[in-house]
């Protein structure tokens, strides 16, 4: 253990974030970018270690390190499920390997309990947020299980006294008055309250009992009554009414019961209601952060997104959009059935299946498929929709594919149209394979991605809702997709939250030429950055020798970024291409200050690209560093100027 | 090469590069893909633990990688100076038209590495 546990853990702190990882450099880097969280964090270097830890030491959440020499990741979080004590914790996984996401292992994951993954090298936003959440879902947990606790343990306190002593019976004959008590009344009420043989002062029902309703036979009353110590008691009395045959009332008989703690129990339990809104409010955050923030910004596309919560709640809507080894924009969007949660839970599940399957997935439909296989076999009665487009930014080929999903609305010079889709079933429903459709996105075109509470309105039918929406598109053409999405709200919604939530992404193509990446500086980034560098080349007719050194060169300026300006890739690396007159002029910036070039490796990398290019310009700075090149192209391409789609 | 699948080929994902292993008294090493920062090191883990003492020698087969970066080339650079100081002998393929040339040329390591063009028959 790097750090020493403290001997007692007050309950309402969160305990500290275990994290258990056999890669020293990346223990570190794990707790450089958790420290500002200021919470503790202990370091464990395998799975036995943390274990060992965990027999001793309750903590809020556990970022584990899939492969490790000896018991491996999997294996530990199984263990740590099969404790009682641990089984509630939190685990994130970290894999190194992009592929380790892929089926078996994500199955292996979720069946050994993993509520996420992250696959190294992360983002250290991402890894901070999700740390952050588990740690208010677990303290929040531990709230709740608390106030249970105290709940059932005053429940229990409550039968008890109830079978012991909190019930008194009576007897009163009407025609003496003389009231006769069971023992246990003495001891409920005390001796000289109740011996007042028919006098009306003490007896807390003794009214409504002789002036009975007519024709009742039973009642039920209750009230509060002060007993002689001053304590308010809550008291209740059930009786029966013996008549004559003429309907007098000749005695009365039945049970009095001091439910004073019962109803303290039922108040508490009226308070408790308040920790079910706050479970209203524990789904909102974790659907809060179960929907990303900051997209990463789609390399020339415009891209907005927007989550509106239902007026009643939070229900299971999500969208993603990530970026493809290949350079694809890979955009989601899905509906899980039902609220709360749950819905939140499982919505998570399945947005963190679709991710990990995009990776080795490289159609839509196939990734549906696998997630429908996924939450077919291990989950069970999921219900949910989901679409997924995958986008060329480039040269805005698509696929697209849908499982019980609304069909995407494409507009372009001021007409809009619903992409026409083969439906098949939601996840979860069928074994239906999904099928792809292929569309082209024009430059300036906007693509928009919805779930259908934007669609579905009491009163009004779908089909005309949706014709609705074609024409608020319609009129966007010209809009940036933030602004198209803040109208379509505006028109679509107009009376405020909607009854079911609403999720959607709109994108629109960039009409110029230019090429403009901006990413997380992030090692597993530069082989989408060379991809898209590749097709641009590719799209004017660059020989391909010169794609390959362009690429080179750009991919060693975006790989120095990683490497120099954001060590702890909490930074981004942007590309901006030009190609005039068969000239490539490419800038690659970043926020950070490169080493000196004799430090080992950046040395290397600019040789390479000096050897490469016309010209290489680096501006260092305090606010990042900036590195221009420019290479003239072999004579034959300068005139190609076909970019467009093929 | 012909024999690698007979003799416990062992093939690795590590991002977009493929590593697969095979053979003794000779450790054959054919990297195929991309190598950049992303999976560098991983691939010399992988390179590592396929290495065993006994061999006589190790071959590092680069024909078929479509990229390689100076994060690739570090990597090669440290495989090639540990195995020579365990006095393992090591040779890195890189065939004449191959994208390992043209960055390894490029960076002046040709003679560090020990470069053959294509000494294996196939």
């Amino acid at each position: 253990m790097s750090e020493t546990a403290v001997a007692s853990v007050d309950p309402e702190v969160a305990g500290p974030i275990l994290v258990v990882d056999d890669r020293e450099d990346s223990l570190r880097a794990v707790c450089a970018v958790l420290e500002p969280l200021g919470h503790r964090v202990v370091a464990a270097r395998s799975g036995d270690e943390a274990l060992r830890y965990l027999l001793h030491e309750q903590v809020s959440v556990i970022l584990l390190d899939v492969n490790m020499p000896g018991l491996d990741g999997f294996s530990t979080a199984a263990l740590i499920k099969r404790r009682p004590r641990t089984r509630d914790i939190p685990i994130i996984f970290l894999t190194a390997d992009r592929d380790a996401s892929e089926r078996g292992q994500i199955q292996l994951g979720y069946s050994s309990g993993a509520v996420d993954f992250l696959v190294k090298p992360f983002d250290a936003w991402a890894l901070v947020s999700k740390v952050s959440v588990f740690i208010e879902l677990h303290r929040r947990a531990g709230q709740l299980k608390r106030r249970i606790d105290e709940l059932q343990a005053s429940q229990a306190a409550l039968s008890d006294a109830q079978r012991i002593a909190r019930l008194a019976h009576f007897h009163i004959d009407t025609s003496t008055g003389v009231t006769t008590w069971s023992d246990s009344a003495a001891q409920l009420f005390g001796q000289e309250v109740l011996t007042s043989n028919g006098h009306a002062t003490a007896f807390p029902f003794w009214h409504a009992l002789v002036d009975p309703q007519p024709t009742r036979a039973f009642d039920q009353l209750q009230t509060h009554w002060t007993a002689a110590d001053g304590s308010t008691l809550t008291l209740v009395a059930r009786v029966e009414f013996v008549r004559d045959r003429s309907g007098r009332v000749q005695s009365i008989s039945g049970t009095l019961q001091d439910i004073t703690e019962h109803d303290e129990t039922r108040r508490a339990l009226v308070a408790t209601t308040g920790l079910l809104q706050r479970e209203q409010e524990t789904a909102r955050l974790l659907q809060s952060a179960m929907v990303p923030k900051v997209l990463p910004e789609a390399p020339c596309l415009d891209l907005a997104a927007l989550y509106l919560p239902a007026e009643v709640g939070v229900g299971g809507d999500w969208f993603d959009a990530s970026i493809q080894p290949d350079g694809r924009v890979l955009l989601a969007i899905g509906d899980v059935a039902g609220h709360g949660i749950a819905a939140a839970t499982t919505m998570n599940e399945i947005r963190i299946a679709t991710r990990a399957f995009s990776l080795t997935e490289s159609s839509p439909s196939r990734i549906l498929h696998k997630v429908n296989s996924f939450s077919r076999s291990t989950r069970g009665a999921d219900f949910v929709t989901a679409l997924i487009v995958m986008l060329d930014p480039v040269t805005g080929e698509a696929t697209v594919a849908s499982a019980g999903h609304p069909p995407p609305l494409v507009v372009h010079e001021g007409s809009a149209e619903f992409i026409d889709m083969r439906v098949t079933p939601p996840i979860g429903v069928s074994v239906a394979e999904p099928h792809d459709e292929n569309f082209v996105l024009e430059p300036g075109g906007t693509l928009l991605l919805y779930t259908d509470g934007l669609v579905e309105r009491r009163n009004s039918s779908m089909d005309a809702r949706m014709a609705q929406l074609a024409e608020v598109l319609a009129a966007e053409t010209d809009s940036a997709a933030a602004t198209a999405v803040d109208h379509l709200v505006a028109r679509m919604l107009p009376e405020g939250p909607p009854s079911d939530d609403v999720a959607l992404i709109a994108v629109k193509r960039s009409t110029d030429r230019t090429l403009h990446i901006r990413l997380p500086a992030v090692s597993t980034n530069l082989a989408p950055i060379r991809a898209l560098m590749r097709r641009w080349l590719a799209g004017f007719g660059a020989p391909d020798a010169d794609i390959h050194d362009i690429v080179l060169a750009v991919g060693e300026l975006a790989s120095n970024a990683c490497t120099h300006a954001s060590p702890m890739a909490t930074g981004t690396v942007t590309i901006d291409a030009e190609l005039v007159d068969g000239v490539v002029r490419v800038t690659v910036s970043d926020q950070g200050r490169w080493r000196p070039p004799l430090d080992r490796g950046g040395g290397r990398g600019l040789k390479i690209v000096h050897a490469l290019v016309d010209s290489l310009v680096i501006d260092s700075g305090d606010e990042g560093t900036r590195a221009h090149i420019v290479r003239t192209l072999a004579p034959s391409s300068k005139e190609t100027g076909a970019n467009d789609e093929r | 090469m012909t024999n690698a699948d007979d003799n416990g080929l062992c093939e690795t994902r590590h991002g977009g590069a493929v590593v697969k292993t095979s053979g003794s008294p000779t450790l054959e090493v054919r990297i195929e893909g991309d190598v950049d920062l992303a999976n560098a090191f991983d691939i010399e883990h992988r390179v590592g633990a396929a290495y065993d003492p006994s061999v006589d020698g190790v071959i590092l087969d680069l024909g078929g990688t479509t990229y390689l970066d100076s994060a690739g080339l570090a990597m090669l650079v440290r495989i090639t100076s540990r195995l020579t100081a365990a006095r393992t002998p090591v040779n890195v393929i890189a065939p004449a038209d191959s994208v390992a040339r043209r960055v390894i040329t490029l960076s002046g390591l040709a003679t560090q590495l020990a470069m053959q063009e294509d000494p294996t028959p196939h």
